[in-house]
């Protein structure tokens, strides 16, 4: 098996006031594989993404724990070694592609900005790789599309362009932080399509942040289930969804409502199993503060 | 039995405010084309559809809370798709909405135990503050939360117990027909499962008749009878829901189905074409 594209070990994340959100997480992606990260909110999941892009919200910052990009150390570099990377190695397709596009600035300028920036290309050629990507996304008309603005657009086809910027530079990981929550289902599926295929052609790894296990059933060949800012359950995705060993697994599949089965089979997570995982994760604190 | 609710060719416009002259004034745009519907006591329907379908639209006109520009709508053997705002007001109660949103549904400057309080108030049912403040500690058992949230304000709850509060409002009158629109969309799994069971349990105690708006056609499935698929404003498919899971008769049903991501492993179920369905087109 080739060396992972990213490495995260035992990865800690704590607030200024000594609250962790995330408590030793370790997840390791290959090249060419699409890895779910899956959970509830408050689980930890986006805090993962964004530890990777150096965006950590405000007061929170690394504890602990190492993150290896192609074997270098993310958490070491300084802050243009890591600009270089992001946007070009790295790059992120967000969950709500209207708060990430400039909505006074056409497509066309938006991309072409990316392009010279990150990627040093000259206008003109700029503009043909823009029109080339956006026409990989399976967006009819490029040469019209270009130039309207966000709000003119639809929300798959906004999506598809922020797919299409994500991919501009070859990246060797995407994190996709909930991209389709916001679609409906027919256009989760075409954007879902359109995302794989762009993956598969550049041989991205993905890092892949949902609640949805279905869309992790049907994307991703290995899957980390978090609560809590813990690794839950962990390992390929044939194992996770169809024989899951953790009962968070199996009482989140079973709070999972699906059409083919009676509201008689749908199960909330008995509140006594969260419960006792939140304790154990203090408790878990307390043994991190120890050592500290 | 006559049924609660029954619409006949019940067409909806909204102002375009896309070519809106200089006046403001705008052209109509007709949302719903002509939709026959009727909803016999104590059945939950579904409404599905993607965005712009109009089920939200339709749902808002099935209790009067925009104006139908066409069609009949007849509640409990009353003609109110005409009625004044006057003669509407006695029903009003009878009618209500749970919405989507429940934090942008709640006045963030009272305390949700005012709230409710103030339904009933309002519509003059109760005696006196004792009484009232009775009937919604009742209420708030109904729906699952303990009597400390009486005294709560909106900021301080959770997705969850905000939205058993917008349904606790819904509820607080009685009502013969409720409308509720995406109430489980934003919410996470295990909530979401909550908010289903507590319906379901609801429903069986008070006999509900409910008009269930949702694009998750899952959901549909677990909690309604009946479902009734909507595209571009125009009904393309009505049925119980067992059978149109099982046949679906439209293609656009399929198609609805087929997109729908069932927590099984099928790594391959990304290569198939989806059906080709030119309204599919559009909206991708």
């Amino acid at each position: 098996m080739s060396d992972p594209v990213i490495q995260i070990d035992n990865l800690q994340i704590r607030l200024a006031d000594g609250r962790m959100l995330l408590r030793g997480v370790s997840v390791s992606v290959s090249p060419g594989e699409v890895h779910g990260l899956v959970g509830e909110s408050g689980a930890g999941k986006s805090m993962i993404g964004r530890a990777i892009l150096g965006s950590l919200p405000e007061g929170a910052s690394i504890y602990n724990g190492r993150i290896t990009f192609d074997g270098q150390n993310l958490l070491e570099m300084n802050r243009a070694q890591h600009r270089a990377l992001m946007g070009r190695d790295i790059a992120l397709i967000p969950q709500d592609p209207l708060m990430s596009l400039n909505p006074v600035r056409r497509i066309r300028h938006q991309m072409v900005d990316l392009m010279r920036l990150r990627l040093g290309m000259e206008r003109r050629e700029a503009q043909r790789r823009a029109i080339e990507l956006l026409d990989q996304v399976s967006i009819h008309d490029p040469e019209s599309v270009i130039d309207l603005f966000p709000h003119e657009l639809s929300g798959g086809m906004r999506q598809r362009i922020l797919i299409a910027m994500a991919f501009a530079g070859k990246p060797r990981l995407i994190i996709a932080d909930e991209p389709t929550t916001a679609l409906d289902v027919t256009v989760q599926r075409t954007v879902l399509q359109v995302l794989i295929t762009m993956q598969r052609q550049n041989g991205s790894a993905v890092l892949f942040i949902t609640h949805d296990l279905g869309v992790v059933a049907k994307l991703c060949r290995c899957v980390t289930v978090l609560h809590a800012g813990r690794v839950l359950e962990q390992g390929p995705t044939s194992e996770v969804i169809s024989s899951p060993v953790h009962p968070y697994t199996r009482a989140l599949l079973a709070a999972t409502p699906r059409f083919d089965r009676p509201l008689a089979s749908l199960k909330p997570i008995p509140r006594s199993l969260t419960e006792s995982l939140w304790a154990e994760a203090r408790t878990l604190d307390h043994f991190v503060g120890a050592q500290s | 039995m006559t049924p609660v609710l029954e619409a006949e060719g019940l067409r909806v416009s909204v102002p375009d405010r896309r070519h809106s002259n200089l006046f403001g004034r705008a052209r109509q745009l007709e949302i719903v084309h002509g939709i026959d519907l009727s909803i016999a006591a104590g059945e939950v329907i579904g409404l599905v559809g993607e965005s712009g379908s109009g089920k939200t639209t339709l749902g808002r006109a099935l209790i009067r809370l925009v104006k139908p520009s066409g069609g009949k709508l007849r509640f409990e053997g009353n003609e109110i798709a005409t009625m004044s705002e006057f003669d509407l007001w006695p029903l009003r109660s009878q009618m209500q909405m749970i919405f989507q949103d429940p934090y942008s549904s709640l006045n963030p400057r009272i305390s949700v135990g005012s709230t409710l309080m103030r339904s009933f108030f309002v519509y003059g049912r109760t005696s006196s503050a004792a009484a009232r403040k009775e009937r919604t500690l009742e209420l708030l058992d109904l729906v699952g939360l303990s009597p400390e949230i009486f005294s709560r304000f909106p900021h301080q709850l959770s997705g969850g117990q905000r939205q058993r509060i917008g349904i606790a409002r819904a509820l607080a009158l009685k009502p013969k027909f409720v409308v509720a629109d995406e109430i489980v969309s934003g919410l996470d799994v295990s909530t979401q499962a909550q908010i289903l069971t507590l319906l379901r349990d609801l429903r069986e105690k008070l006999n509900l008749t409910l008009v269930f708006i949702s694009h998750d056609l899952s959901v549909i499935r677990v909690l309604c009878d009946r479902v009734v698929v909507l595209q571009q404003g125009n009904m393309v498919e009505s049925g119980p829901c067992d059978r149109v899971f099982a046949a679906p008769a439209a293609p656009y049903t399929r198609a609805l189905i087929d997109a729908i991501p069932l927590p099984d492993v099928d790594l391959h179920w990304l290569d198939e074409e989806p059906p080709d369905e030119p309204s599919l087109r559009m909206t991708g």
